[in-house]
C-alpha cells in the first residue's frame, strides 16, 4: 500500500491536454522526484491533484491517498488533507512569506494541534536548523537570508505534522552552499519523521542526491522512471539520456591553452562602491583580473559576493573608486567612455525577459545597435539583422514577435544577438544561463563557446553554478565578499583548490559522482 | 508580417478591436462632425411661438423654451465639448508626459525642482486661477483650452514620473545604455513605450474629466458663452427646467454619460491589448 498513488493522470486546460497518462506513487519514508524542463507539467500535476489549479479539468484512473481518500472525487476530504497531512514547500521563499507578518505568526497560522502555538513554532524552527529559534520568532521575513527563509517555509509546511511533503523546486533559487545544506535538511527530516517527499526539480544533480525514485516528464507525458542510479547509468528514453548528457560532468573541461598573459582587458586593484552618502558600501575591494582574446574566464562566488558589480565595472558601466582599468592598452572611465569603447564592451544578462524591452519587436532590438553604430538603414539593415539572427540560431520568423512571445532560450539568443550586433571585443555573461532549463542551457553554452572562438572574444562568465563554469571556462576566479580569493586554470582549481573558501565552495557542489 | 521592414523604433502596435465602445464613440463623433448637413435647423434660430415641445416627428428630441431644436443643439454642442476634451487633453498629454519623463529619468535635484513646481501648481485653487486668467487675458475659447490643459497635466506628470522611475533601473534600460544609446534615445524608445499603459488609461480618463470641467466653467459663466452651446451648458440649462421639460436634461445627460463610459471602456481595452501581448499571452 502506498501513501499516495496516482494512475493515468490527465489534465486539460480549455480542452487542451497539458498532462496525459502520468502515474506515480510514493510511500512513507520514500522520496520521489519528478524532473523535466519547465512546461513539462511537473508542477501542474501536483497542484491539480491538490485542487490548487482552478480552471483545469483533472481526471485519473486512480488518485488515492492512503488507499482510502479519493483525491479527485472528494474535494472536501482533500481540503482536510491539505490542512494537516500534506505540506507544501514552494520555490520562491520570499514570495511564499507574508512580508508584513512575523514568521512566528505565519508558521503556526494553520496550526490545529494541542500545543501552545508559540512553543510549537519555536520547536519547528529549531528542527529546521535555525539557531536561537525562540528569539527569532518575532522577526520578519526580510531579516532572514534566502536559505533561512526556505527553512522557515519548510517549518511552516511541517506545522500540522504532515505525512507527505511536496517540494516544488525547493532549492532552485539558492546558492550552491545553501542548497547543499537544505538538501541535507530535507533528507534528515524525511528519515527522522518518516515523511514521504515528492520533489519537483529540473536539476538532476539535486535529484540524484535525494531521491529513491525518479520519474521523468516531458511535454505532459511520463517518459522514464526508476531509481536515480539506474536511470543515470542506463537511461531508457532518449530524452533522459539527453538530460544526463547535458549535465556538466566533472573532468570534461575543455583543454584549451590558458590565455596569453597580455590581456585584452585588465583590472588592477579595482575598488567599486555602490550607493551614495552614508549608505555607500564597498562592494568590490581590490580586485585584480584580466581576460585575454579568445579566452573564457569564469567568475564564481555566492550571490552578494560582488561578482555582478565587478562585471559591470569592467564594462565601464559603473564608476570605479580606485584602481586601474585597462582596455586595449588604454584606461577607461565610466563617466567619459568613448562610443567606440562603449560598443566593444557588452553584457548578457541573467534574465533574458527582463533584459529585453517588452514593447520592442525582436527584430527592432537587434537592429538598434546596428543603426546606431554602423548607420545602417533600409535594405542593408534588414540583411544585417537577418545575418545576426542566423548567427545566434534564431529563426527569422521570430523577428516580428515580442520578447514575451518567445521561449526562454530564444530570448537569451536575442539578448546575445543584441550584444553581438555591437561587434564587441569583451563580453560579460552575468549568470546568462541560470534562468534556463538544463537542455537549453547546454545549447546556449555551446553558442557562447562558438562565438568566442569565431570572433576571438574575451568572455567573462559570471555564475554561481560551479558545474556550468567548469564545463565552459579556461580559467576561474573565485570571489568572496568583494575580493578575488583565488585564480587558477579550471582543471587546476578543481584538483587543488588553495583557498579555504574555494575548497568549501567546491565541496558543496553536487555532481553525479557524489 | 514576417517580411515587414523592421526599424529600431518598431514597437508592437495592435489594431484597435471593434467593440461596442469604439462603435459608439465613432458614431457620436461622426454625428457631431456632420451636424450642419444632418439637421435642417440652425442651433441658434429661436421660435418663441413654438416654445418648449416634447419629442415629436419634426423635432426628434424636442425643443427648448426658446423653440430651438434640441437635437441640433446637442450635435453642435457635442462638437464643442469634444473639441475642448480632445484639445485640452492633448495639451495636458504633451506637457505632462515630457515633464514627468524628464523629471523621472533625470532624478536627483532636477527631479526635485520639477516636481515641487508641480506641487505648487497643484496647490493653486483652480477656479481662482481661471478667473484670474479670464480677467487678465479676456474671454476666449483658446484660453479655456489652455486653462484646463494647464491643470490636467499635473496629474499626468506625476503618473509618468512614477512609471519612469519604476522602470528606469530595469535590465533592458541598462542594456540600452550598454549598447551605447544616448539618454534621449533611451527615453524615447525604451522608457516611454513602456509607460504607454498608464498613459493611455489616464488619457481616456482625462478627456471625460476635461469635458466635465468645461461644463462646470460654463455653468459659472466662464466657459462657453451662449449662443454657442456645449453638453455641459445644455445639462445646466436642462437642470433649471428639469421638472417642466425633463427631456432637456435627459438627452444631453445621456450623450455625455454615453461618451464618458465609452471612453473609459476604450481605455481599459487599449491597456489590455498592449499589456496582453507584451506579457506573451496568446490565448
Amino acid at each position: 500500500m502506498s501513501l499516495l498513488q496516482v494512475e493515468q493522470l490527465r489534465i486539460t486546460f480549455g480542452g487542451e491536454p497539458v498532462v496525459d497518462g502520468v502515474s506515480f506513487s510514493v510511500d512513507r519514508g520514500e522520496t520521489l522526484a519528478i524532473i523535466g524542463e519547465s512546461g513539462s507539467g511537473k508542477s501542474v500535476s501536483l497542484l491539480a491533484l491538490l485542487g490548487l489549479l482552478p480552471g483545469a479539468t483533472v481526471s485519473a484512473a486512480r488518485a488515492s491517498y492512503r488507499d482510502s481518500v479519493e483525491l479527485l472525487s472528494n474535494p472536501h476530504a482533500r481540503r482536510q488533507l491539505l490542512r494537516g497531512e500534506i505540506g507544501l514547500v514552494s520555490q520562491e521563499p520570499m514570495s511564499a512569506l507574508n512580508p508584513y507578518q512575523t514568521i512566528g505568526k505565519q508558521i503556526v497560522e494553520a496550526y490545529r494541534g494541542p500545543l501552545a502555538a508559540r512553543q510549537h513554532a519555536a520547536a519547528l524552527l529549531a528542527e529546521v536548523g535555525i539557531r536561537d529559534a525562540a528569539a527569532r520568532l518575532d522577526d520578519y521575513p526580510h531579516q532572514f537570508s534566502g536559505g533561512m527563509r526556505q527553512r522557515v517555509v519548510i517549518a511552516m509546511a511541517l506545522v500540522n505534522d504532515p505525512q507527505l511533503l511536496i517540494c516544488d523546486e525547493p532549492t532552485t533559487a539558492l546558492d550552491v552552499t545553501v542548497q547543499a545544506q537544505l538538501l541535507a535538511l530535507l533528507k534528515r527530516l524525511a528519515s527522522q519523521r518518516g515523511l514521504a517527499v515528492i520533489m519537483v526539480s529540473h536539476d538532476l544533480a539535486v535529484v540524484a542526491q535525494l531521491a529513491d525514485q525518479v520519474v521523468v516528464m516531458r511535454r505532459g507525458q511520463l517518459v522514464d522512471s526508476g531509481s536515480p542510479k539506474a536511470l543515470f547509468r542506463r537511461p531508457n528514453h532518449p530524452y533522459t539520456a539527453q538530460l544526463v548528457a547535458a549535465l556538466p560532468q566533472p573532468g570534461k573541461a575543455p583543454s584549451i591553452a590558458p590565455g596569453t598573459p597580455d590581456y585584452l582587458i585588465e583590472a588592477r586593484d579595482l575598488q567599486v562602491w555602490r550607493g551614495s552618502g552614508r549608505r555607500a558600501q564597498c562592494v568590490v575591494r581590490g580586485a585584480t583580473l584580466g581576460v585575454g582574446r579568445g579566452e573564457i574566464v569564469g567568475l564564481v562566488g555566492e550571490s552578494g559576493s560582488g561578482k555582478s558589480t565587478l562585471g559591470r565595472a569592467l564594462l565601464g558601466l559603473l564608476p570605479v573608486h580606485s584602481g586601474a582599468l585597462y582596455f586595449n592598452g588604454h584606461t577607461i572611465d565610466a563617466a567619459q567612455i568613448s562610443q567606440a569603447d562603449r560598443r566593444a564592451l557588452q553584457l548578457v544578462f541573467q534574465d533574458p525577459l527582463a533584459s529585453l524591452n517588452p514593447r520592442q519587436l525582436v527584430g527592432a532590438t537587434l537592429a538598434e545597435p546596428l543603426q546606431l553604430h554602423d548607420g545602417l538603414r533600409g535594405e542593408p539593415l534588414q540583411r544585417a539583422v537577418g545575418a545576426l539572427a542566423k548567427q545566434v540560431e534564431l529563426p527569422a520568423e521570430l523577428l516580428a514577435r515580442l520578447p514575451g512571445e518567445l521561449s526562454g532560450g530564444q530570448r537569451q539568443r536575442v539578448a546575445i544577438g543584441r550584444a553581438l550586433a555591437c561587434r564587441p571585443q569583451f563580453l560579460v555573461a552575468d549568470e546568462a544561463v541560470a534562468a534556463l532549463d538544463l537542455s537549453i542551457r547546454s545549447d546556449i553554452l555551446r553558442l557562447l563557446q562558438r562565438l568566442v572562438a569565431e570572433h576571438q572574444l574575451a568572455l567573462l562568465f559570471i555564475s554561481h553554478d560551479l558545474a556550468v563554469v567548469r564545463s565552459i571556462a579556461d580559467r576561474v576566479a573565485v570571489m568572496s565578499d568583494g575580493e578575488i580569493v583565488e585564480q587558477a586554470a579550471t582543471a587546476q582549481l578543481w584538483q587543488h583548490p588553495q583557498h579555504p573558501y574555494s575548497q568549501k565552495l567546491l565541496a558543496a557542489t553536487l555532481t553525479l559522482e557524489s | 508580417m514576417a517580411g515587414a521592414p523592421i526599424k529600431p523604433s518598431s514597437t508592437a502596435t495592435a489594431a484597435v478591436a471593434v467593440t461596442p465602445a469604439v462603435v459608439l464613440l465613432a458614431t457620436i463623433g461622426l454625428l457631431c462632425l456632420l451636424a450642419p448637413w444632418l439637421t435642417p435647423y440652425s442651433p441658434a434660430t429661436q421660435d418663441l411661438l413654438l416654445g418648449a415641445q416634447p419629442p415629436s416627428a419634426a423635432h426628434w428630441l424636442g425643443t427648448d423654451p426658446l423653440g430651438r431644436d434640441l437635437l441640433t443643439r446637442l450635435l453642435y454642442g457635442g462638437r464643442l465639448s469634444l473639441l475642448v476634451g480632445i484639445t485640452a487633453t492633448a495639451v495636458a498629454l504633451l506637457i505632462g508626459v515630457s515633464w514627468g519623463a524628464v523629471a523621472g529619468y533625470a532624478g536627483g535635484r532636477i527631479d526635485a525642482v520639477m516636481m515641487r513646481i508641480v506641487d505648487t501648481l497643484y496647490a493653486l485653487p483652480f477656479v481662482i486661477f481661471v478667473v484670474l486668467m479670464m480677467v487678465v487675458f479676456g474671454r476666449s475659447m483658446l484660453l479655456l483650452f489652455i486653462a484646463i490643459g494647464a491643470v490636467e497635466w499635473l496629474t499626468m506628470a506625476r503618473i509618468v514620473r512614477a512609471q519612469v522611475r519604476a522602470i528606469k533601473y530595469s535590465d533592458y534600460i541598462e542594456a540600452a545604455h550598454c549598447i551605447g544609446l544616448s539618454r534621449w534615445a533611451i527615453l524615447r524608445r525604451h522608457l516611454l513605450p513602456n509607460c504607454a499603459g498608464p498613459i493611455i488609461v489616464y488619457t481616456t480618463l482625462t478627456i471625460p474629466s476635461v469635458m466635465l470641467l468645461e461644463a462646470f466653467l460654463s455653468f459659472l459663466g466662464l466657459g462657453v458663452q451662449p449662443p454657442n452651446s456645449s453638453w455641459g451648458l445644455l445639462i445646466n440649462q436642462g437642470v433649471e427646467t428639469m421638472e417642466e421639460y425633463p427631456w432637456l436634461l435627459l438627452y444631453p445627460a445621456l450623450a455625455l454619460i454615453g461618451t464618458l463610459l465609452a471612453l473609459n471602456r476604450l481605455g481599459d481595452q487599449l491597456r489590455d491589448q498592449l499589456e496582453g501581448r507584451s506579457r506573451g499571452e496568446r490565448l
